[in-house]
């Protein structure tokens, strides 16, 4: 199967179109002023009005989650490669030569290995 | 002005983008002590001069193809004197793809310094923009040349200069490090980017990238080649900071002022820039670059998924943003590395070329919006004078507009439409996905975890209730939120018409990496 893969000229196969997608964004907004305009015209903040009704607990006192605390459950979930990979983050310039040198290492092996073969 | 002397300028216009930043560069620091603060209307002049001969540079190579310079010549094009079978002068030598990088740098560059203005405070003399001059000339002059040791010298140019922009706050000690740190692994890239050249010219006897491409292709290779190409695609890659080399990469982001951080954003793609001439119009026709094809994909695969998964722990702004940074050179890793593989394959023209243009111009794309990214972090930081987003909350209700174009920029890094992110990385998707469906699928997801710390961020800085110590803040100076409206209006028009840079830009740059009879028809 040859594998056509449209460019962006025109419409891409994949249903791409930026001005398309700016259109469709421009109705979406326009239908979400209309359905804003079906609201009522006297309401006023306060008052618990806009708050989440909570299964009619008092409404909690507002906190603000601070951003390390964002994701904690993706963090918890994946514990183990989080600490492997701090550790290896150490900050010591040392290490950072140590990955150079490993990387360099493997490239040349794999290359002086490779015209061996090759040879 | 006359005709003769614009044709003048324009005849030497490769020549006078690498001088003219580099005499405004010495003449700044005198111009300061004369003129006082003058010094940045100068330096934004020497700027926008730059960039206009970048950019006649630019549109003389789209319109008549790839341009030679040799220095010192009688006649500029003339590269080879009489008698001389090899070249010998420096000679820039400027295909589509030197010329958008240098297009690139040059506009970040006069973006950055016009940011920096009212942007970065304690501008004591004229170092600051002395050293902005500098690492713009090693740039350009970086992608221009067509020889190795130039390559060098201006490889030298540009780290050193950054080293002292990164340190550039000396009463900081995180600053102090992170230029050590910088500068002991530029060494150490630089030491083996020397020895790799070393190797070269013992073995072909010539330092221009052509000639020595065309003996290495021709003459067939030779194992001090191989050990050449390896050690300079090592020190290329490190520099462009691919994981696992890539912890420098949120040290000096993290500690630089802002308006430098994007400008050395833009010089680790001149790395990338470096590894693509090598292993494309050097040893593009080895039959053995696949190894490099796959050093290159593996590397960029790891930078996706380490990079992607390291940004969403961090809570430093400006080290959120060079994780996510460090992502994005995975995607330019991995769809370069699957266009060099593919060369030779039947399908190559299907796929290969396909990876190659979306590589390019994620390039292009990432330049820009991460520069975006990383003025609004400024903006931000010079705003609250913090960067802990866990301090920071309900800004947008000081500063709309800056919490608009930061949106900006996050959406382009996460890839979502409309922005010049989302085109470049479909491109890349689709093409790398008919070249190995997994490499597509850790590409997707790496993309979708990226937009998650990016989404953490902006809702910890802009969204929540408002602090109180920020209550008497106001929204970014008028200079500063021009320099980010610029880079704003880029990454849209970009995502609004990627066609345009695809068909126009991308694909001549891609044909040209592979053209290698041409490269070298050039000088020889």
């Amino acid at each position: 199967m040859a594998a056509e893969i449209p460019g962006f000229s025109g419409i891409m196969a994949t249903g791409w179109s930026p001005l398309m997608f700016i259109g469709a964004l421009a109705i979406v907004l326009m239908l979400v002023i209309a359905l804003r305009s079906f609201g009522k015209k006297g309401f006023k903040e306060g008052k618990f009005r806009a708050d989440a009704f909570l299964s009619g607990n008092e409404p909690m006192e507002k906190h603000d989650v601070k951003a390390s605390n964002f994701f904690w459950g993706f963090f918890e979930a994946f514990k183990g490669y989080y600490e492997k990979m701090l550790a290896i983050h150490t900050g010591f310039v040392n290490d950072y030569i140590f990955w150079f040198l490993f990387c360099v290492s493997l490239l040349l092996i794999a290359l002086c290995m490779g015209v061996s073969l090759w040879a | 002005m006359t005709p003769e002397f614009i044709s003048f300028i324009l005849q030497n216009a490769p020549a006078l983008c690498v001088a003219v930043p580099l005499l405004s560069a010495f003449i700044v620091p005198l111009f300061r002590k004369k003129w006082g603060k003058a010094s940045a209307a100068f330096t934004l002049i020497a700027l926008l001069l730059t960039e206009c001969l970048v950019l006649s540079v630019f549109f003389s190579v789209l319109s008549g193809g790839t341009r030679v310079y040799a220095m010192g010549a009688d006649i500029p094009e003339r590269t080879l004197p009489s008698g001389l079978s090899v070249p010998i002068r420096i000679i820039l030598q400027i295909d589509v793809l030197s010329a958008i990088m240098g297009l690139v740098g040059a506009t970040i560059a006069l973006i950055s310094v016009l940011y920096s203005v009212q942007g970065v405070r304690d501008k004591a003399d004229g170092k600051f923009f002395c050293l902005m001059l500098l690492m713009l000339t090693g740039f350009i002059g970086f992608v221009f040349t067509g020889d190795f040791f130039n390559i060098f010298v201006f490889f030298e140019i540009l780290s050193i200069s950054s080293v002292g922009l990164i340190a550039f706050w000396l009463h900081k000690q995180e600053a102090v490090e992170a230029g050590f740190k910088y500068l002991s692994i530029s060494a150490v890239a630089s030491l083996f980017v020397l020895l790799a050249i070393g190797l070269l010219y013992a073995q072909h006897g010539v330092l221009n990238i052509a000639a020595i491409s065309q003996d290495v292709m021709l003459s067939g290779f030779a194992i001090v080649d191989v050990i050449a190409l390896g050690l300079l695609a090592a020190g290329f890659l490190m520099k462009c900071g691919a994981v696992p080399m890539h912890y420098w990469v949120p040290d000096a982001y993290g500690e630089s002022p802002e308006a430098v951080t994007a400008i050395l954003a833009v010089a680790s793609q001149a790395s990338l820039y470096a590894l693509l001439r090598v292993s494309f119009t050097m040893f593009g026709s080895f039959p053995l670059i696949d190894i490099i094809a796959w050093a290159m994909i593996i590397l960029g695969a790891l930078s996706l998924f380490v990079g992607s998964t390291m940004c969403l722990r961090q809570r430093d702004l400006k080290r959120l943003i060079a994780y996510g940074g460090i992502s994005q050179t995975g995607f330019i890793l991995v769809a370069m590395g699957a266009g060099l593989a593919a060369i030779g394959h039947p399908m190559f023209a299907d796929f290969g070329l396909k990876a190659m243009e979306g590589g390019i111009f994620h390039m292009i794309n990432h330049a820009f919006y991460e520069a975006l990214l990383f003025l609004s972090a400024g903006a931000i930081i010079y705003a609250t004078g913090t960067r802990d987003l866990d301090e920071l909350g309900g800004l947008a209700r000081k500063m709309p507009l800056t919490a608009i174009l930061f949106l900006v920029g996050a959406m382009a890094m996460a890839g979502l439409p409309p922005s010049n992110g989302f085109a470049s990385k479909i491109l890349i998707y689709e093409s790398v996905y008919y070249f190995n469906p997994l490499l597509a699928v850790i590409a997707l997801v790496s993309s979708v975890i990226v937009t998650v710390p990016l989404v953490k961020a902006f809702c910890a800085v802009f969204l929540g209730p408002e602090v109180k110590k920020f209550s008497g803040i106001k929204e970014t100076p008028k200079g500063m939120l021009l320099a980010m409206f610029l880079l704003a209006a880029i990454v849209l028009l970009f995502g609004l018409f990627p066609g345009i840079i695809v068909e126009f830009v991308a694909r001549p740059a891609a044909e040209a990496l592979l053209n290698w009879n041409a490269y070298w028809g050039m000088i020889l």
